[in-house]
């Protein structure tokens, strides 16, 4: 019998995790390397998306792991490691994001933002064609991206990270936010509906 | 419009294609007709597109490295002793929110404030009042131009002595001009009735007013004794007793405490030429000799004798 192996780059999500957690909570600390190496991608671009910096997502990224590491015996096994990983991801994420916020760390950021930026990120809705300007435009676009998502307030931007841009499910962010699934999905609306306004202000 | 808004509230959910056949299919109609709803469907693609193809970022070189140095410097929490996850316990709680929200700053704050101050309020005082001291060194200054007339330490016969006099123990000794600052704790005075209680009365007055607390010497009593009322509603004081005879004044006052030192300076600014604490002995047949300073809860009660100078 052949098995057909498909790689999609994403970690897989088998009882290997459940094995490697019980692992290092026996005190084998490669075991926990193996947990790193398979998520940490994965992590620093939530955290990265949670506080718009590498600096600080690289030093997010690391308190979460190090907060996994921390707590690894709390893990029970009734969940997805990833699900509970990413719990730790999301609770830090968005602590440091309120944290920055209430430093003005957002707002100054936001106000970098030149005319030329803004004209350049314009030019590239119609333009399809991968030549450097347009490349170029399409970075404007991603950083007015996060500037807007920078702006939502806590609730709506983990909804946002966890669903558009990670890409899970409304069942597994129910379980990782503590929320109906209904509660989910309105905040996930509601929070497209204040990202696409200032897109459409800033782009059309 | 009722209609565009139920539609647009569907939007999230038509992207997801969660919406059951029937449904989709009025609600793609709507959009196909309304100007304005099928505008507002093409940003919210765009924008849920855009959400989704933002770059990966990439964590740096040297991330692992960091992590496993980090990781290294802490043991976790299971394999420790119990003396240290005790202590564990306490780092736990502020790492696990390690960023107060402002409002439980504000919150945290305002407590400490609030707990700070009533400790301040309850505690005993120890240190001399500003008018206590403000007060010495006029003194200071009225002896030196009328020092004839100083009556601290009383008439002189009870210098080193320890007398009894309307149940207080007051010891006077003659002020030490090379030292004049000491001049309000030369004289020690404590009322029995209040020696179990020192958190009732701050200890710098009783400790520093005999048993007929202040005598006035001025050429012009009724002045002194005018200014004196006069001044009384200014620092919340009032008079409660008031003698009158053989050329003397003894009038009783209720004062707060901090009111002490006003006190004294303002019967100096208004004709007294000198005031001192005394420990006066027998009391004169048309004077009686008045009951010592007490405290009424928040207030102390002093009495002030005035004599004429020449």
């Amino acid at each position: 019998m052949m098995s057909l192996v498909v790689s999609s780059g994403e970690p897989a999500e088998t009882d290997e995790d459940i094995i490697l957690v019980r692992r290092s909570v026996r005190g084998e600390r490669d075991a926990f390397d193996v947990l790193v190496e398979k998520y940490y991608r994965k992590i620093y671009n939530l955290a990265y998306r949670f506080v718009g910096d590498a600096e600080e997502a690289n030093d997010l990224a690391q308190e979460i792991f190090t907060a996994a590491y921390q707590n690894l015996k709390k893990f029970r096994g009734d969940a997805k490691f990833s699900t509970w990983l990413f719990q730790i991801a999301t609770n830090r994420g968005k602590n440091r994001f309120k944290y920055l916020k209430r430093r003005g760390f957002f707002a100054n950021k936001g106000q970098t933002e030149s005319d030329e930026d803004r004209e350049s990120a314009q030019r590239a809705i119609p333009d399809n064609s991968t030549n450097p300007e347009t490349i170029l435009a399409g970075k404007q676009i991603q950083k007015l991206v996060q500037e807007a998502i920078d702006q939502l307030d806590p609730d709506h931007k983990e909804i946002v990270i966890l669903r558009d841009i990670e890409g899970l499910s409304y069942e597994e962010i129910a379980r990782i936010l503590n929320l109906p699934e209904g509660t989910t999905k309105s905040r996930l609306h509601r929070a497209r509906m204040v990202v696409k306004e200032k897109l459409k202000k800033v782009l059309s | 419009m009722k209609e565009c808004e139920k539609v647009g509230d569907l939007f999230g959910d038509l992207q997801d294609s969660l919406l059951d056949g029937n449904l989709e299919k009025r609600v793609r109609e709507h959009i196909h007709e309304c100007t304005w709803c099928r505008e507002d469907f093409k940003w919210y693609g765009i924008t849920v597109q855009t959400l989704a193809n933002l770059e990966r970022m990439n964590p740096p070189d040297d991330f692992l490295v960091q992590l496993n140095a980090r990781l290294s410097t802490q043991s976790p929490s299971w394999s420790s002793s119990f003396s240290s996850s005790f202590f564990d316990f306490f780092r736990n709680f502020f790492t696990t929110a390690p960023y107060m929200p402002l409002p439980a700053g504000v919150g945290a704050l305002a407590l400490i404030v609030a707990v700070g101050f009533l400790v301040y309020n309850q505690a005993p005082t120890d240190i001399a009042p500003y008018g206590v001291a403000d007060m010495a060194v006029r003194n200071v200054g009225a002896r030196s131009t009328a020092p004839a007339r100083m009556t601290a330490g009383g008439t002189g016969q009870v210098q080193g002595e320890q007398m009894h006099v309307g149940g207080m123990v007051a010891r006077a000794t003659q002020p030490d001009p090379q030292n004049p600052t000491l001049f309000p704790s030369q004289l020690s005075a404590t009322p029995k009735s209040l020696e179990g209680d020192s958190r009732s009365l701050p200890l710098a007055i009783p400790a520093g007013i005999g048993a007929n607390n202040l005598i006035v010497e001025s050429p012009r009593i009724d002045q002194a004794l005018a200014s004196l009322k006069q001044m009384l509603p200014h620092i919340e004081g009032r008079l409660v007793d008031e003698r009158n005879g053989g050329g003397k004044v003894v009038v009783g006052v209720m004062i707060p405490p901090n009111a002490y030192g006003r006190l004294t300076t303002e019967l100096i600014n208004h004709g007294a030429v000198a005031v001192g604490t005394s420990v006066e002995g027998a009391p004169s047949a048309s004077v009686p000799a008045p009951a010592p300073a007490k405290a009424d809860g928040k207030n102390v009660l002093l009495y002030i004798r005035f004599m004429s100078s020449p």
